[in-house]
């Protein structure tokens, strides 16, 4: 971002070329002679980003009143600056203002008057609940912003601002609880922040990458959402959520393993039916990713862990396959991602057909044809239905992942194989922090307090406020 | 980054010290104390593990008089730059060796057991990887892993617990048929299945809590495993008699595998995998203590540098035997090694600095 | 970090490249659910293995091969079967086991040392039992009615053992603890080929591991009751000769708890004593009689059968002691309670002197829904 300023003109022509040559003559700069009192006038906005309305009530409809008044008085606009350095006139155009320039003033004015296109607030579709608030966020961050502020109406709610991006610089909110957050996270946030270099920051993945303890762990540090109600209720419980504008997504930090199974339905249920459910998504992490490991090191180290019966169900089922279990487990499994990946870019008719091609021709004709077996499909669309039950999409993926590493390790070890898999994820998970707040918190270093609200939800006037201690 | 080691809390020193002792020692044991002590074994390893506990006093003792030093830096207080130097090489090379013991013994088992066919020295690696992975973290990583695979417990005294069903309570009988000499000198063989707690002298001074807490927990450790030993030996005496338990070398293998639930029908082949990472925990403590040790050794303050070192060393030795006879030769110089630096060395180091009449600082 | 990351990999990759060595691919094995054996003319172990093929479709049943081979041993036997069957026989799901009358009597301990020692053997699940003549034949049979014979065996004894014929029942891992017990012997379920068809004859007793007698099979019913267990059912069928009662009464000691009292007691010149005693409690489930099943009935009915029942123990018991089968676990007793005294005894030649007093006292508690 060029730091030079450059002093007006104090003629008016003067100044318009520069502004134009500045923009490289770019079509949507529109200057509007407009005069006052006699003097020669201009208003210069770029089109694409100010709203004419605006213009017309705070600017244009004043001025024609201005009988004895000066010009600071007549403008109504909500902020109006007067300033003489065209560079910083420049960047005020870029932000939706509007320049107003008199002939022979080496001052001029800058207006706000951004025009807003936004889409309406509807809920966010990946993020979709039963019960409760059907709202998300949108991409501009003051509508995003109002969204929290209406829930959260205490003045302690407090909002910083930063710009990250070097060369197209981006404005990026900080939200916090100042009583109950910790302010030496505040610290860490900041500090992560100002540390940013980038030319330019796209969307919330790359401040989650630049900013994570350990963004070479399959596991994501922070939590994305788009829900305000979801935001809110982590602001409350000492978090700190950034919003980039322009992104309608916000990373909560710091984030743990237990964060990412927690919907806002377990809150808004009842508690035995919301611990039930949150019961049934820990069985869902068992199965998402170790069911095929175990799977395939039952049936090539161990089979005589089976009863007999399934023992012969088992037998007779793999008996026609030409490869070894992992081999078939592997094919399975490409298809099916292929099919995911697929599903995403479908267009919704088509969706239709793709699922009954997938569904009757792929899953029974391939084991028909001998290729795969009845017992496989089972294992491998069990995984693929479990996966799916983890409300974040990125521990989702981490956890797809996480299966194929197990798999080879139980192809190759059996049992043994998957508990040298698992004890190196643990460790990893036991290894892993969240800005200072351990990830497999609360069962890694154990807190019973804090073990309320994993597993199961605990009726709200059990559990008491967040103690903080020592968290190690 | 600086890793500074935070401190670990009172309850975590409990399923730490917990986890550090009981290693593969435990399979075993019914075993070898039916040779000798025959019914009375379960006094027996209730007399070790007041033993035990004897020897965790004079540890507390020994450590009280010098707050927030570890064993190392005791070492070097007492034995001055030379002495204490050695003393310090000394520990590492016992560690080293007790964990290399484990290793050997844990891989032995489970070639026995389940995987025949597969090479040591794959599983070995596999074992090493593990600790590796494990001990180059700071400590509360540690305690943090400790206390989550303690949940492991609950399926293996689950497990021994089916093992009741199948109890007669006469072969245990008479208790005493092997009389009371016999049943004291049994205490040499279950002693070395019980070390563990000797990793309190490295992490004494970083844990959050008062001395005598501490104190209260080690024991309450020890007496854990204490009655956990006694209950598995008991129970394997039950079920098995005397007879048979001559022929068995890990007689609670076998009564796990006579279990039959309804989806499983060989419960050892689950019972192994779960217990294996018991056993990590065990080596790694070793392998983090002799990380300690060298790292106190070049003065450095992070242990992870010499970590690899460590267990490459322990890798080396624990292929060294190959033939049962040289590995029942590794674990008797362990089992001695064991005595001098557990009791002897200890000892002495508390009649020394008995002589030091005031309490003695932090090292400058 | 990087340095760790290569050289894990390095590792890895190592053991990727050599291959797996304890895989054993499920489709691939060949499993031997049944199994007799044998002792040849010239000592030789004979084994038949009943082998199960798997499905040639899904959803279709399994079908049954039988396959024979003499070895030296066990093991012998079993190698030499591998040669003739395909693929790789294993044994690591055994449903049940058929020793021939011969070796049983040759002594069991060296034929099942191998079931004992190879970590891939079940121990749990599998049954022993003993064939009247040659365990092949039996094997031989291949199918009966729609079961094959591994299948039909193992239903078959399971619901004897539900009838009390054998309980409880006697595993590969029951068997392993009572071979290397002095002071406790064991008995095993005894079947033969009568005609067409398997019939189960009672239970085999063994001393030590030697085949040393049987009972047939309403005595083994018995000794199941004395040992103070039943099963689901315990029928008997007893005919009173004479008075009024005259008929045949079927009743049903099963489904209640026996009351037993089992003491061993040493005299003093080292005699032991036995006291057994067994309260049944009983349904009538069939009374051909003429009287109706009053109280008074009742009463002199219990008495009759009490006095049958104890009769029949004592024969029992007569038969354990000729045998030298020490069933109930006497010798166990001595060596916890009174171990001084056994060590003076040889229990081989003792056991039939121990004095047995045996009582049984049958009362009748329901008459079914007709008096």
């Amino acid at each position: 971002m060029s730091q030079s300023s450059q002093h007006a003109f104090f003629s008016l022509d003067q100044n318009t070329k520069y502004i134009q040559k500045a923009l490289f003559d770019t079509h949507d700069l529109k200057i509007k002679d407009h005069p006052f009192k006699d003097t020669q006038g201009a208003l210069i906005y770029l089109e694409s980003l100010v709203d004419p309305i605006l213009i017309e009530r705070n600017i244009i409809t004043p001025m024609g009143f201005g009988e004895g008044k000066s010009l600071p008085e007549l403008f109504t606009t909500l902020r109006m600056e007067r300033n003489d350095d065209l560079e910083k006139g420049i960047q005020g155009l870029m932000q939706g203002s509007c320049l107003y320039l008199l002939d022979g003033n080496d001052e001029f004015y800058v207006l706000t008057v951004p025009a807003k296109y936004e889409r309406s607030i509807t809920e966010p579709e990946n993020e979709a609940i039963v019960r409760g608030p059907h709202n998300g966020f949108i991409e501009n961050l003051t509508a995003n912003l109002n969204l929290i502020r209406q829930q959260i109406n205490s003045p302690d709610l407090t909002v910083r601002y930063h710009t990250v991006g070097n060369t197209v610089p981006r404005k990026v909110a900080m939200l916090f609880v100042q009583n109950l957050c910790d302010s030496e996270l505040v610290q860490k946030v900041e500090q992560r922040l100002s540390d940013i270099s980038l030319d330019t920051v796209m969307s919330t993945g790359f401040i989650q990458e630049l900013m994570e303890d350990n963004p070479y762990s399959i596991f994501p540090q922070h939590l994305n959402t788009e829900r305000p109600d979801r935001t809110c209720a982590y602001l409350i419980d000492g978090h700190i959520a950034l919003i980039l504008d322009g992104d309608p997504t916000a990373l909560i930090v710091p984030a743990c393993f237990f964060t990412f199974y927690q919907t806002p339905d377990d809150y808004n249920n009842r508690w035995m039916i919301a611990s039930f459910i949150r019961f049934i998504r820990f069985i869902s992490f068992i199965t998402a990713f170790q069911l095929p490991a175990i799977y395939i090191a039952t049936v090539s180290f161990h089979s005589n862990v089976l009863p007999i019966q399934l023992f012969f169900t088992i037998q007779g089922s793999l008996t026609r396959i030409p490869y070894p279990p992992i081999v078939e487990a592997m094919i399975l499994e490409l298809i099916f991602e292929l099919l995911r990946e697929a599903g995403l870019r479908l267009p919704s008719r088509v969706g239709q057909t793709i699922g009954i091609v997938g569904g009757l021709v792929i899953g029974d004709a391939i084991v028909k044809a001998g290729l795969v077996s009845y017992t496989m499909t089972i294992v491998v669309a069990l995984t693929a239905i479990s996966s799916f039950l983890i409300p974040s999409n990125e521990m989702n993926s981490a956890l797809r992942i996480l299966r194929f590493p197990l798999m080879i390790a139980a192809a190759l070890f059996g049992y043994i194989g998957i508990s040298f898999g698992l004890t190196l994820l643990f460790i990893h998970l036991c290894k892993l922090e969240s800005f200072g707040k351990p990830y497999f918190y609360p069962v890694a270093p154990l807190k019973f307090k804090g073990l309320k609200d994993a597993f199961s939800r605990f009726p709200a006037w059990k559990v008491r406020k967040k103690a903080h201690g020592n968290d190690n | 980054m600086v890793r500074t080691e935070k401190k670990m809390s009172a309850r975590q020193l409990f399923l730490f010290i917990i986890q550090a002792q009981i290693g593969v020692g435990v399979l075993s044991i019914p075993y070898k104390l039916n040779e000798t002590a025959k019914g009375g074994a379960g006094i027996t390893v209730l007399i070790t593990g007041v033993i035990t506990q004897l020897i965790i006093l004079m540890y507390w003792v020994l450590l009280r008089k010098f707050p927030d030093l570890n064993l190392f830096q005791i070492c070097l207080r007492l034995g001055g730059r030379v002495f204490g130097k050695l003393l310090i090489a000394g520990y590492i090379g016992y560690f080293v060796l007790l964990g290399a013991n484990i290793m050997l013994s844990a891989v032995g088992v489970l070639q026995r057991w389940m995987m025949n066919a597969t090479p040591t020295w794959i599983l070995l690696a596999l074992f090493s990887i593990m600790t590796y992975y494990m001990a180059k973290e700071k400590l509360t990583v540690l305690a943090r892993f400790y206390t989550l695979s303690s949940a492991l417990f609950i399926p293996l005294i689950i497990f021994v617990s089916y093992g009741i069903t199948q109890a007669h309570l006469e072969y245990m009988f008479p208790l005493m048929e092997a009389g009371i000499w016999n049943i004291l000198k049994a205490t040499k063989d279950t002693t070395i299945s019980m070390y563990g707690f000797e990793v309190i002298l490295i992490i004494f001074p970083l844990i959050e809590a008062s001395d005598k807490k501490k104190l209260m927990m080690v024991s309450m450790s020890n007496l854990f495993v204490t009655l956990f030993y006694t209950f598995v030996v008991c129970t394997c005496l039950m079920v098995f008699n005397t007879e048979q338990l001559r022929l068995i070398p890990e007689p609670v293998l076998y009564l796990v595998k006579s279990l039959n639930f309804y989806i499983v029908d060989r419960a050892d082949v689950l019972f192994l995998p779960i217990w294996s990472i018991t056993l990590v925990c065990s080596i790694t403590s070793y392998t983090y203590s002799a990380s300690v040790g060298l790292a106190q050794l070049t003065n450095r303050k992070d242990h992870k540098l010499f970590t690899p070192y460590v267990n490459a060393a322990m890798f080396l030795i624990t292929l060294i035997p190959a033939t049962p006879i040289a590995i029942h030769r590794l674990d008797v110089s362990a089992e001695y090694a064991a005595y001098l630096f557990i009791f002897v060395l200890p000892l002495a180091m508390m009649t020394v600095s008995k002589l030091f009449k005031k309490k003695v600082g932090r090292p400058a | 970090m990087k340095r760790s990351i290569a050289v894990l990999g390095g590792i890895l990759s190592v053991a990727l490249l050599a291959g797996c060595w304890d895989r054993e691919y499920l489709k691939d094995l060949n499993l031997a659910y049944s199994a007799g054996f044998d002792l040849t003319k010239d000592k030789k172990i004979k084994e038949t293995v009943e082998l199960i093929i798997p499905p040639e479709a899904e959803q279709s049943g399994t079908k049954n091969e039988i396959h024979s081979a003499v070895g030296e041993t066990t093991r012998g036997a079993s190698n030499e079967l591998r040669v003739r069957v395909r693929g790789n026989m294993r044994v690591i799901k055994n449903g049940v086991q058929v020793i021939g009358k011969d070796l049983a009597v040759n002594g069991l301990k060296p034929p099942m040392d191998v079931n004992f020692r190879d970590p891939d053997n079940p121990s749990s699940n599998v049954r022993l039992v003993i064939a009247d003549g040659e365990a092949s034949e039996i094997i031989s049979r291949k199918e009966v009615g729609e079961l094959k014979i591994g299948e039909f065996l193992v239903q078959k004894i399971n619901s004897l053992e539900k009838m009390s014929l054998f309980y409880p029942p006697e595993t590969m891992d029951t068997v392993f603890k009572a071979l290397k017990d002095p002071g406790q012997d064991f008995a095993l379920p005894y079947i033969g080929l009568e005609g067409e068809e398997i019939i189960a004859k009672g239970v085999a007793l063994f001393h030590d591991q030697y085949f040393s007698g049987s009972l047939n099979a309403e005595d083994s019913i018995m000794l199941v009751l004395l040992k103070g267990r039943s099963g689901d059912n315990a029928r008997f069928t007893k005919k009173i000769e004479d008075g009024p009662l005259r008929g045949n009464i079927s009743f049903n000691v099963g489904k209640k708890k026996v009351n037993r009292k089992f003491k061993v007691m040493v005299g003093k010149n080292g005699e032991i004593h036995v006291l057994l005693s067994i309260k049944l409690k009983g349904l009538i489930e069939e009374y051909t009689g003429s009287l109706p099943l009053n109280e008074t009935t009742i009463l002199r009915i219990n008495q009759e059968l009490t006095d049958m029942l104890t009769r029949q123990a004592r024969d029992v018991v007569r038969s354990l002691q000729k045998a030298n089968c020490d069933i109930f676990g006497v010798g166990r007793e001595l060596i916890a309670y009174h171990n001084r005294l056994w060590k003076q005894k040889d229990w081989a030649k003792d056991y039939p002197d121990v004095q047995f007093h045996t009582n049984v006292q049958v009362s009748i508690i329901n008459t079914g829904i007709i008096q």
